[in-house]
């Protein structure tokens, strides 16, 4: 029988180093959903490493009741767990025992193989959920752990490797794919609309933001939030004064007196504002969240085109926002005189609803506004008065309030609150002096990143304020939290901190003035903006990186000669190749002189080369000595020569020494022999 | 240097096709949810494949073989290939095989090898010799699945050098039955190989070292064999026809078993086989060619 060529050896027995690598590897792939895993399957995954473990050890296949039975339990315990063996959980569920047990019952290396490759889905499902730096750090580690399992798997068992260099090998295949990394990265078509429309929603694991229901201490629990909301990149030097950072997002309508509500019925699509250009334009990288809401400066004016818009001049994004995007917007500031003179009655009725339980004493109050007022100017002036007036206090920790009638008992008796509060309060104040009134959620203020590159609005800048209808000139902004705490607008960065001390430290100590302290605090301070700035690199360049931007960039590339068809996919092929290419030459001239006798004897085999005499590849230095000396024996001596030192050089167990080595580079330079007439010496033999 | 430069042939592993599997469900998971970490994700794993088939085309690209030797062998036994393997690369050869092809049913498939980047290393392996007989070597098959076993590469070198296997000694006559031959005049024959030193002449190469003069030879003088001449030794004839009670393998099996007698005890010995015959000698020279005359007889093979 003859062997068919590129026969391997394989199936190798199993190769027990590689078992552990690729162990060690897919426990690191599994780290990362180890919080969102339930109890029992983390539990029964741990029993299975150590299982595996122990098989690696003791290299026997367990017998087939064994990992029956073990199959079996692993079923049986997401079903448990999830209540499914279908869906996005269950199936991770799944995944993480799967490749486990599969480890556990290997066999060969081609199954340590296929466990590895299956792994893999172990990183897709952490990268799905969440697009974030870190996440990315770890796909990195475990990729490379993977392709090091790869390729030990591929040494011969008793071939030990040191670590050092191991290590250095993977690290190297990372870095030599890295062009064709960049150019796939650049030029690779993406898609702009999901494929499969009933596919699994991958929502991020951490999320944050508020709904569009507003209550009493929603927007408070937000305060101490240092999570980023979104990321602001205004025109250079065009930063809006503070009084100004009202960033629009939801407008609320609906109320029964606890709560206020958006309501999907309250939707409209007609914008108040002309879609003019805005005074100023900007661009806007919002954080993955569980609301559909878009934030924009009061009053936006123009809109991106892909957007749902929603009336009140607020838009949402018309899918989940389930990863970071980035959308530019124009506004008008301050907001711009109405060309609507008289409101809609539908619209009229809906900002005057009041809840049905409505505290008679805030209605009399409102009706005593009204009363001594001229005009609707003077009532809103008389209720803003009277939270000046009263020692309302603008505080983080309101205390608890009459869980029935929160905004009467906050108006009466504690008049402490957060600006839901004050906000809630006014609008009920307002209706009842028959002024239509809306309350708005958004953010108020943020703070410029260290780099001037961003300016950055935390979850804790979450702000409700209102706008009232006032004849002729529309809807105008009232925000009553400034009347009782103007620091609340002028800076709220101060603002921000004093909320994250005082739950950092309440009743500490003289020790946090001291210099020691304040030297690490402001280290800390320092890495953090830091660390900000690098997220915002990351979100900016890499997660929101989409068709549009990857057509901006390969525009900007190859400029407008070419068509844009055409020319991208010109491009691409181009530049794969010439990438392609690089890394092939790189690659080949890796080779050094490190073995520069070697090198020189292929030169001296090159120069009899030249002369017809070709030194056969299974020939040794003496065999094609003997047989050059046959053919060229003027050059006897110096071809002997040659010969001899090289071999001492390469085969002799003496001391290398440099200058021997120059002396043989010498020879071998100095050689000269004539190209043969007759043809090649070869055949003369 | 382009007659070093191996030309490699690189194709895909099977469990290669389980990993682009695993790329396209990346893809279309990327693709679905928009998410470009995922994009990247198979980004990364695409560009590892494409780096993998560019590095395993070039793996291969400066490994050489030379100064190989084919030792003899006896039929059942084994032929050990000795050779140089030189990797002119920087890369490190983990796990290279070599399998050799030739005229012979060889089927085996040398290795894991460690050949370091920029080094060589001398590689001995046995290929089976099954059958006695003159045989070629074709070529040297060298593969490997580095680095990441998703491709194969390999490389054909050349070798294209012969390699003799003897009939396998075997046998359970005695060779005391020729001495029949007696009846001939012993007189007539040279006569070397016995007791008393009668002399010494130049060493020829291929005798056996035991005869050498070490003595005369580390005063100074060339290498010399004493010659002994004697009696008591007998010129041995080894005939084909002698064996008429056997079938063919099995009489060169008994002839290859009385030549190495012979040859351990320095006895003079002449082969005599239907298609010629080798007159009576002794020493290494004479022995192998008795022996290549045996195995290379033609038979049933």
């Amino acid at each position: 029988m003859k062997s068919r060529p590129g026969k391997m050896p394989l199936p190798l027995p199993l190769h027990r180093r590689g078992f552990l690598w690729l162990l060690a590897a897919l426990t690191v792939a599994v780290s990362w959903h180890l919080p969102h895993l339930p109890l029992q399957v983390t539990a029964v995954m741990l029993g299975l490493i150590v299982l595996c473990y122990r098989r690696a050890i003791t290299p026997k296949r367990p017998p087939w009741h064994l990992r029956l039975t073990l199959t079996a339990a692993a079923i049986a315990m997401v079903l448990v767990s999830h209540g499914t063996i279908w869906g996005k959980e269950a199936g991770i569920s799944s995944l993480a025992l799967l490749v486990f047990l599969k480890l556990f019952e290997a066999k060969s290396n081609g199954d340590l193989q296929v466990t590895a490759y299956i792994g893999l889905f172990l990183i897709l499902a952490a990268v799905l959920y969440d697009q974030t730096l870190p996440v990315f750090l770890f796909m990195l580690v475990a990729m490379m752990l993977m392709s090091g399992v790869m390729r030990i798997l591929q040494h011969p068992e008793m071939v030990t490797v040191p670590f050092r260099s191991l290590m250095r090998k993977m690290v190297v295949d990372f870095l030599l794919v890295l062009p064709v990394f960049f150019s796939l990265f650049l030029l690779f078509p993406r898609s702009s609309q999901p494929l499969f429309s009933g596919a699994f929603r991958f929502s991020s694991y951490f999320q944050s933001g508020f709904s569009d229901v507003i209550h009493p201490g929603s927007i408070s629990r937000l305060a101490i939030s240092r999570a980023p909301a979104f990321r602001v990149y205004f025109p250079p030097g065009r930063r809006p004064r503070p009084s100004d950072l009202y960033f629009r997002g939801v407008v609320l309508w609906n109320t029964d007196g606890r709560s206020w509500f958006h309501g999907s019925n309250y939707s409209f699509p007609v914008s108040e504002a002309d879609m003019e250009s805005g005074d100023i334009e900007y661009e806007i990288l919002i954080e993955s969240r569980a609301s559909r809401w878009l934030f924009a400066l009061d009053r936006p004016v123009r809109f991106p085109p892909w957007v749902r818009l929603n009336g009140a001049s607020t838009f949402s994004s018309p899918t989940p926002i389930s990863r970071p995007i980035r959308y530019s917007v124009a506004s008008t500031l301050p907001a711009p005189p109405t060309t609507i003179p008289v409101l809609p009655p539908l619209i009229r009725k809906w900002s005057l609803q009041l809840p049905r339980r409505l505290d008679p004493r805030i209605r009399e109050l409102g009706e005593e506004f009204r009363y001594r007022s001229d005009s609707d100017q003077q009532v809103i002036r008389a209720a803003l008065a009277y939270f000046q007036e009263n020692g309302f206090a603008y505080t983080l920790e309101p205390g608890s309030l009459d869980p029935d009638n929160p905004i009467s008992d906050f108006l009466f008796f504690s008049r402490k609150g957060f600006c839901e509060h004050f906000a809630a309060a006014f609008a009920l104040l307002m209706r009842s002096a028959g002024i239509p009134t809306r309350l708005v959620a958004g953010y108020l203020g943020g703070e410029d990143d260290p780099f001037g590159r961003f300016f950055l609005v935390r979850e804790a800048e979450a702000h409700a304020w209102t706008e009232v209808w006032i004849e002729n000139q529309g809807w105008v902004r009232v925000d009553p939290t400034t009347i009782v705490a103007p620091d609340r607008m002028s800076n709220r960065n101060l603002n921000g901190d004093s909320a994250g001390d005082q739950q950092a430290g309440s009743g500490s100590g003289g020790w946090r003035n001291g210099s020691v302290f304040r030297f690490f605090h402001r280290l800390w301070v320092k890495i953090v903006r830091l660390a900000l700035t690098i997220e915002d690199l990351w979100n900016y360049w890499i997660v929101t990186f989409g068709r549009v931007e990857q057509e901006t960039v390969l525009h900007r590339l190859a400029g407008e000669v070419i068509s844009r068809q055409v020319g991208f996919w010109l491009l691409a092929i181009a530049l794969v190749m010439m990438i392609v290419y690089y890394v092939m030459k790189r690659i080949d001239s890796r080779r050094t002189g490190k073995d520069s006798l070697v090198l020189l004897f292929d030169r001296y085999c090159r120069k009899l080369n030249r002369a017809g005499l070709a030194k056969k590849p299974t020939e040794g230095p003496i065999d094609f000595l003997t047989r050059s000396v046959g053919v060229i024996p003027e050059k006897s001596v110096d071809m002997e020569r040659i010969t001899r030192l090289y071999i001492e050089l390469h085969y002799g167990r003496r001391l290398w020494l440099p200058r021997r080595e120059r002396d043989l580079r010498r020879m071998i330079r100095r050689l000269r022999i004539k190209k043969s007439k007759g043809g090649n010496y070869d055949q003369r033999v | 240097m382009d007659e070093i430069r191996q030309t490699v042939h690189v194709s895909p592993t099977r469990t290669s096709f389980l990993y682009l599997l695993i790329c396209l469900a990346v893809w279309l998971a990327s693709a679905n949810y928009m998410n470009n970490l995922a994009y990247i994700f198979f980004f990364l794993m695409v560009s590892l494949y494409a780096g993998g088939y560019f590095r395993s085309r070039l793996l291969l690209k400066w490994l050489t073989v030379s100064e190989m030797i084919l030792e003899q062998a006896f039929a059942g036994g084994k032929t050990r290939v000795e050779m140089m393997i030189q990797n002119r690369s920087a890369q490190d050869l983990e796990a290279v095989f070599i399998i050799p092809e030739g005229e012979a049913t060889i089927e085996t498939c040398i290795g894991p090898i460690q050949v370091p980047g920029n080094g060589s290393l001398l590689h001995d392996f046995s290929i089976p010799a099954p059958r006695r007989g003159l045989f070629r070597l074709r070529s040297l098959r060298i593969l490997t699945q580095e680095p990441l076993g998703l491709f194969k590469s390999r490389i054909l070198i050349p070798v294209d050098m012969e390699y003799i296997v003897f009939p396998r000694p075997g046998g359970r006559k005695s060779w005391n039955e020729p001495r029949l031959n007696e009846a001939e005049p012993v007189e007539g024959y040279h006569t070397s190989g016995g007791e008393d030193f009668s002399g010494s002449r130049a060493y020829r190469l291929g005798e056996s070292q035991r005869h050498i003069d070490w003595k005369a030879y580390a005063r100074g003088r060339p290498l010399s064999v004493k010659e002994f001449s004697g009696g008591g030794s007998l010129t041995l004839w080894f005939d084909w026809d002698q064996l008429a009670d056997l079938d063919g393998e099995a009489r060169l099996s008994q002839l290859t078993r009385w030549i190495l007698g012979a040859d351990r005890t320095g006895q003079e010995f002449g082969l005599r086989l239907p298609n010629g015959s080798i007159e009576p000698d002794s020493g290494s020279l004479h022995t192998q060619q008795c022996l290549r005359m045996l195995a290379v007889f033609p038979g049933e093979t």
